[in-house]
């Protein structure tokens, strides 16, 4: 088990390696010159050499990835923000606290909504609970999250006056942004999981759990949602993704301090260092995340556990119980 | 030799079976879904609004009158007007052929390079299968609404840069798609049947290969047309893509937030012209997938 996460992480270094060169190289040949945007209008041309000099501007474009990747790497140093001057790093990380929060939040209401729903429209299938959750998934998925947030503001702050529209300092300022992010996702979670609890529930050892008198709760929860969490798993560990890309959206609807927001104000200043270290942060974060998807396979799964613990053959067959589920849901 | 008449049965009965092509199984399928029908229904109506905008639209997409600013929906604009006294529903009637000239180019454009990389991939295998992959996994390792903002804050705005960053981010889905059904196709006997009488590797992939995995690239398609006009209008959102004036909805979302407390429709229907666009191409996408392949049936 160990070895196989050691061996994920491994296997991250080249992918987040091939993200940051391929983010580096769209900033890099965007036309314009940083070091004029960050002097402004009347800098002369003697600044702005010195300028250029001082952030290694003139170098060739490979030596300038290489200094990039590698202040990042000893020095954990994404480079200076052309507007502030600051460190990129130090304000990135003031940003975390808040995108977190957004994306727990918003990861939770998605998996407990969708979840929830998902079992009963499958324990209750063709019923109109079941009927009236699917036109909901359909039309949850259909709406643009940021649409969402808006009609979530006039609703509920405008007209109703019942929560605030921006900000992000006290939990009632939470609830509309995780609303609207975790929305379509919800949507996602609950199709996936009724599928998965239909599929399920036609299994023998259902009947045989009935036969013995067992309880509906203990059957549906125990006995079928356990042997349905795959699916499941592997779907709210996709949506991650969507949500992250929803929270940049989320975040600047709602005035949220987060990453999304620095990142999005960043785009319209031009100000590359800070879009860079964005984009790697969150797919830094998303990566890790489908890391824990995969290792939390193995503690839901027992087959996949033991596939880890035996040596030898068996090892490689893990990985591809959870491909498999990921390529049915994407 | 005497035909017996069981013998000119069965040929009449195999003749008959052939005639009834993929598409006419498929739209037989399709007609018996009425949620299918109800997603082609509105996606026909957006493109006859599309195609008759000038008939349809009660005023033109730049009328302004600022004594008429922020008028409630009424009889005279039943959507309301806007801050510069604009109709909404003639706008939305005209924005209606960016967002599906957006999304019929950009799934177009990523179709044909993710089926390029996918079959590629998945026809020579190895090294040019496990550089591509790589490549792919990359690209999946970026959100795509993020890749998307990437890219555009790199190309600059305008619809033209738009429909390529929403492109891109598609393409690795396409990819996967098509690889995937690569490889399942590719050891059949007929592909050896056609190598061993002398057929190009083109050939062979476009006449024998592709055919054959149709079914999950055409519902990847109606799917990624949806995807491609959401996020399009995402980022013509955040002030990204297509600029206002222009009576992009995305854009028209953007313009109208500022106005969210005096004139609630302003931002209302044109993100409801988004999400009624969007749940027809859905329904019409999940018809279709159930149609053209039972075994995919969610």
């Amino acid at each position: 088990m160990i070895r196989f996460i050691l061996k994920r992480i491994l296997a991250l270094i080249p992918v987040l390696l091939g993200v940051s060169f391929i983010i580096f190289c769209l900033l890099y040949f965007t036309p314009g010159d940083p070091a004029e945007y960050m002097l402004g209008m009347d800098a002369t041309e003697e600044n702005i050499q010195e300028l250029r000099e001082e952030l290694g501007l003139n170098e060739p474009f490979l030596v300038q990835y290489f200094n990039y990747i590698k202040n990042i790497v000893l020095h954990f140093d994404f480079g200076k923000s052309y507007t502030t001057k600051q460190s990129v790093t130090i304000e990135l990380l003031q940003r975390v606290p808040a995108t977190v929060t957004l994306a727990v939040l918003s990861v939770a209401f998605a998996t407990i909504i969708g979840v929830v729903t998902g079992v009963i429209a499958a324990v209750k299938q063709y019923s109109i609970f079941d009927k009236l959750a699917t036109i909901f998934a359909l039309t949850g998925v259909s709406m643009p999250n940021f649409w969402t947030g808006l009609m979530l503001i006039i609703i509920f702050s405008v007209k109703l006056g019942w929560l605030p529209p921006s900000g992000f300092s006290t939990p009632m300022h939470w609830i509309l942004p995780a609303l609207t992010v975790g929305m379509a996702s919800s949507a996602t979670i609950m199709r996936q999981t009724r599928s998965a609890m239909l599929e399920v529930i036609r299994q023998d050892y259902i009947t045989t759990a009935r036969a013995k008198g067992q309880k509906e709760i203990v059957i549906v929860f125990r006995h079928a949602l356990r042997n349905a969490l795959i699916p499941i798993i592997t779907v709210v560990g996709i949506s991650f993704g969507g949500m992250l890309g929803g929270a940049i959206l989320a975040e600047s609807i709602f005035s949220v301090p987060g990453i999304g927001k620095l990142m999005v104000d960043a785009i319209n200043v031009k100000n590359y260092p800070m879009v860079q270290g964005g984009v790697l942060l969150i797919a830094f974060a998303f990566s890790i995340v489908n890391l824990l998807v995969d290792i939390l396979y193995a503690f839901v799964d027992p087959r996949i556990k033991s596939q880890y613990k035996s040596s030898g053959k068996m090892k490689k067959k893990a990985p591809i119980v959870a491909t498999k589920a990921k390529e049915e849901t994407t | 030799m005497t035909v017996t008449p069981t013998a000119i049965d069965t040929s009449i009965d195999v003749s008959s079976i052939k005639k009834e092509t993929l598409l006419q199984q498929t739209w037989n399928g399709l007609k018996k879904n009425r949620l299918a029908m109800v997603g082609l229904f509105l996606i026909i109506l957006l493109l006859f609004v599309t195609i008759f905008a000038d008939f349809i639209a009660p005023y033109g997409v730049d009328d302004q009158d600022l004594t008429r600013a922020y008028t409630a929906p009424c009889k005279e604009f039943i959507f309301g007007t806007d801050d510069f006294g604009r109709d909404i529903f003639s706008r939305i009637v005209y924005g209606s052929r960016y967002s599906l000239m957006i999304g019929a180019v950009a799934a177009t454009l990523s179709a044909v390079i993710g089926m390029l990389i996918g079959s590629l991939a998945g026809f020579y295998g190895g090294k040019t299968d496990n550089i591509l992959m790589r490549f792919i996994d990359i690209m999946l390792a970026i959100p795509s609404t993020l890749l998307g903002i990437s890219i555009v804050a790199a190309l600059g705005n305008g619809i033209r840069n738009v429909i390529i960053a929403v492109a891109i981010g598609a393409v690795p889905a396409y990819a996967r798609i098509v690889r995937a059904s690569i490889l399942s196709v590719k050891e059949q006997e007929y592909i050896e049947a056609a190598r061993s009488i002398g057929a190009s590797d083109f050939r062979i992939i476009m006449h024998h290969i592709l055919p054959n995995c149709l079914a999950p690239i055409i519902v990847q398609i109606t799917m990624s047309v949806a995807k491609a006009i959401l996020e399009a209008s995402a980022l013509s959102f955040i002030g990204l893509g297509v600029q206002p004036p222009s009576a992009e909805w995305g854009a028209m979302l953007s313009a109208g937030r500022a106005y969210i407390r005096k004139a609630w429709w302003i931002v209302t229907f044109p993100g409801l012209a988004i999400a009624t666009l969007i749940f027809g191409l859905n329904l019409f996408g999940d018809g279709l997938r159930d149609a053209l392949d039972p075994k995919l049936k969610t």
